[in-house]
């Protein structure tokens, strides 16, 4: 893992951020017109597509509950997402980020108002950067909300992590290759509590409940980066017209 | 009650609206004492209730509601028709016919990719949705066209006390029926029916922005001197 890196210079990281800074995020929102609600994501070097199709009846028929709607998330990363190729098709990676998906968006969604029906999240990365899965996360609930599916609340998400025994916010890639640890969370302002909690890496207790602390703050400025996309496509095409 | 936003403004979902005692409307949820939106829409304060009519999402099926609807599928004593709802709604032929037809062969009543005008006449406790359309203006819809819109659009369709709807027909003479999940039948002069349909796609991407019925007016008046 080691590799000889500078991973700060005058306090500042490798990309001139401070510790405790994101990276630039800039989402839209209803980009497909043949879904239910979308999004697409710039987080970094990330970009994301988002589609959600729902809710509908759910498929195959043995999945159904009938006391509420199930989620089905799934993630794939393009072929020429990576530096290297990427072996197109479903993987062992996909199948697993889009199982941590679904479970962090789960509790956030109203689904027992549709009984019997599925909602169907496609996350679709056409460029990666690290943090693709807390970028798919946030991306994800803003399509939801377009698709205007009733939740609680929006889903914001980022990554925390350890590089050069500093804890530091938003991983970048050579930080996410290099550095020590990585700390995926996704966060629900309202309950105050994450949905989202994996680790790659090692951290001590202590370390771990900074980067928590850390990565919530990050969550809430997305979480308002979330709300501002959301209104932004209906006060924009307001100012055009007039 | 204690109101965290304006009137009419737009909220997100998760966003509180208000503090003080629940009254349930739809688009809203309770987290502790404070009422939050649980959709992105627009808030409607009146009085002591509060409202969040959503910008978007699909049809949810009511009792009462009149909808267009397309044949999907054939049962020994009913049909399926696509309602744009999560669900697919079942017309029985009991509900169905105004006289006594031949029923040994559904298919020759209504067909496949037909569309019927309906009315809900109930929603299951497992949202099986139940139609008719026995009375008059309810039945099967022949030629013309459908324009699907999204169902939160259809108020803007028909405006206030029905503006909207009395402007597209008087000024297109054509005929129109509007479906409350969404889909609008248009029945007239072909060349009209494109204008009205381009005007009902107008009404569609614009419908949250004010002053749409001056615009769909001048819209119409442009077109139709062509």
């Amino acid at each position: 893992m080691d590799k000889d890196i500078k991973f700060f210079e005058n306090g500042k990281r490798i990309d001139g951020r401070d510790v405790d800074e994101l990276r630039n995020i800039n989402i839209e929102v209803g980009v497909f017109k043949r879904a239910d609600g979308s999004s697409y994501i710039e987080w970094g070097g990330n970009k994301i597509y988002c589609a959600v199709y729902g809710p509908r009846e759910a498929y195959p028929r043995f999945l159904q509950k009938s006391d509420r709607a199930i989620l089905k998330c799934r993630y794939n990363m393009a072929s020429f997402a990576v530096e290297d190729r990427k072996r197109p098709g479903p993987s062992r990676r996909g199948v697993e980020i889009g199982k941590v998906t679904q479970g962090a968006l789960e509790p956030a969604l109203l689904l027992e108002n549709f009984p019997k029906c599925m909602v169907e999240v496609n996350i679709e990365v056409v460029q990666a950067d690290a943090g693709t899965r807390c970028a798919g996360i946030a991306a994800a609930s803003v399509a939801l909300a377009n698709a205007g599916i009733p939740m609680k609340e929006l889903v914001p998400s980022c990554a925390a992590g350890k590089v050069d025994d500093r804890i530091v916010l938003d991983l970048s890639k050579e930080e996410d290759n290099y550095g020590q640890a990585d700390l995926p969370l996704a966060f629900l302002p309202r309950k105050n509590e994450f949905s989202l909690l994996q680790m790659d890496g090692d951290l001590s207790e202590e370390q771990l409940e900074e980067a928590l602390e850390l990565g919530k703050k990050g969550c809430l400025e997305v979480y308002e980066i979330q709300k501002e996309a959301l209104k932004k496509k209906y006060v924009r095409e307001d100012d055009s017209n007039e | 009650m204690e109101f965290l936003v304006k009137d009419r403004s737009i909220v997100t979902p998760g966003m509180a609206i208000a503090k003080g005692p629940f009254k349930y409307e739809y688009g809203v949820d309770k987290f502790e004492d404070t009422i939050i939106s649980s959709v992105l829409g627009i808030v409607y304060i009146e009085n002591n209730s509060v409202r969040v009519v959503p910008l978007e999402g699909k049809y949810m099926p009511k009792r009462g509601d009149d909808v267009i609807g397309t044949v999907v599928g054939i049962n020994p004593l009913s049909w399926d028709l696509d309602i744009n709802a999560p669900y697919l709604a079942n017309l029985h032929v009991q509900d169905a016919l105004r006289y006594v037809k031949d029923t040994s062969n559904l298919d020759r009543i209504f067909k496949v990719g037909e569309v019927i005008y309906a009315n809900i006449k109930d929603v299951g406790e497992s949202s099986d949705i139940a139609l008719q359309s026995k009375e008059r203006p309810y039945g099967k819809l022949k030629w013309g066209r459908i324009v699907k819109i999204n169902a939160t659009r259809v108020p803007r369709v028909i405006g206030k006390k029905g503006s909207m709807i009395k402007l597209l027909k008087q000024m297109s003479k054509c005929e129109i029926m509007v479906g409350q999940n969404g889909n609008i039948w248009i029945k007239g002069e072909r060349q009209m029916e494109g204008i009205v349909e381009k005007a009902i796609n107008k009404i569609d991407n614009e419908a949250h922005i004010p002053g749409l019925t001056d615009r769909i007016k001048k819209m119409l008046e442009i077109e139709l001197s062509k």
